[in-house]
């Protein structure tokens, strides 16, 4: 098959070189005016002289322009690194918001089925909670370890 | 006359000393044996004549202000050529030529001449498909094609590494693949006028 590629590329380039529309003058007077006009400039021109930086300078400008496929290829990798990490903590983040989300809704449930065993008695302790996590630690701290085996009953039968 | 031979035998690399030892006419002869080269690869940028010198005498002046910085790792042909493409391809930025377009390229033509125009038609294809191409990837293929050079050399007017020569290349000639196979009047002259390679393409597939 590379065989083939190689046969079918010599082919192109034959083609190519067959049809090469560029001619250039033959005639030497052409050239000799040619010269005369780029020797002529010459004159006007002087050869710069290296000062102590521009090979340094020039140095680098090649280095960079030889690893310039490289660098592009270092920037396609962290940027593709770097999405990758974003899409796996927005993943992360979704599905711990959603779990939370989750975990409170079983809460207000609990709470829900305490108050109606319990009416009068959750209505005074609601007053004096600001929100339902507070009123909810503090119904588990005050209560004694039944409560906790009581709401334990209820989670379970929820799930 | 006995100057003129001794210049003749001298390399690129001595004549450059000797500009730099403040000959200036030895630039001279460097000039007159690089000047038809510069000139026909500057013509397949430009495509104008008088552009194209333009081109070659920005070049030349660029390389004998530069002179000091050539070190001779790279020949002084590839420097020079790395110059030429340079300048070419700033000149074509500030200009921004305008190129036969594919559109404007007309086939339909009386019989009796077509046979002669049709080839016309195609080579102006061609050289329009050429033209299409990424200036990297034209600058690789002209380099190789027409001046066959080697990736090596190619490498160093590009200020490339090899494999992206060579990738160049490749791109372009792929590119083109596609065109001709695609463009009835190219696919008719490929069987017309390259016969002979097809025959041989052709045999290679048998034997194979």
């Amino acid at each position: 098959m590379k065989k083939m590629d190689l046969m079918r590329e010599m082919v192109l380039v034959k083609k190519l070189k067959a049809e090469d529309a560029i001619e250039l003058p033959m005639d030497e007077l052409f050239f000799d005016d040619l010269h005369n006009k780029i020797m002529l400039s010459v004159e006007k021109t002087e050869v710069k002289p290296l000062s102590k930086w521009t090979k340094t300078w020039v140095f680098l400008e090649q280095k960079s322009l030889n690893q310039l496929p490289k660098l592009k290829k270092v920037v396609k990798l962290s940027i593709t690194a770097t999405s990758i990490t974003i899409g796996i903590g927005l993943l992360k983040f979704s599905l711990s918001s959603q779990m939370s989300y989750a975990q409170n809704n079983t809460n207000k449930n609990l709470i829900l089925t305490e108050a109606q065993r319990n009416p009068m008695e959750w209505s005074e302790l609601v007053v004096n909670y600001q929100n339902e996590n507070d009123f909810y630690a503090d119904i588990l701290s005050q209560r004694g370890p039944e409560t906790i085996v009581e709401i334990d009953k209820v989670m379970a039968q929820s799930l | 006359m006995k100057r003129e031979i001794d210049q003749d035998l001298k390399t690129d690399m001595q004549l450059v000393e000797e500009v730099r030892s403040g000959q200036r006419a030895s630039f001279s002869e460097l000039v007159k044996r690089h000047q038809r080269g510069l000139l026909r690869l500057s013509m397949r940028f430009m495509k104008d004549m008088d552009v194209a010198q333009d081109v070659v005498q920005d070049a030349f002046i660029k390389a004998y202000e530069k002179l000091n910085l050539f070190e001779g790792r790279a020949s002084f042909k590839s420097w020079l050529f790395q110059i030429a493409v340079n300048t070419a391809r700033n000149k074509l930025r500030e200009n921004r030529y305008d190129f036969t377009n594919i559109d404007d390229v007309h086939l339909s033509v009386s019989p009796t001449a077509e046979k002669v125009l049709v080839h016309a038609a195609v080579s102006e294809i061609i050289q329009t498909e050429v033209d299409r191409l990424p200036f990297k990837q034209k600058t690789a293929l002209v380099l190789r094609v027409y001046e066959d050079m080697s990736f090596a050399e190619i490498a160093e007017v590009m200020q490339c590494p090899y494999d992206t020569a060579k990738a160049n290349y490749r791109h372009a000639l792929l590119k083109l693949k596609e065109t001709f196979e695609m463009q009835s009047e190219l696919r008719k002259w490929t069987e017309d006028v390259g016969g002979f390679f097809m025959e041989l393409n052709t045999k290679f597939v048998e034997a194979e």
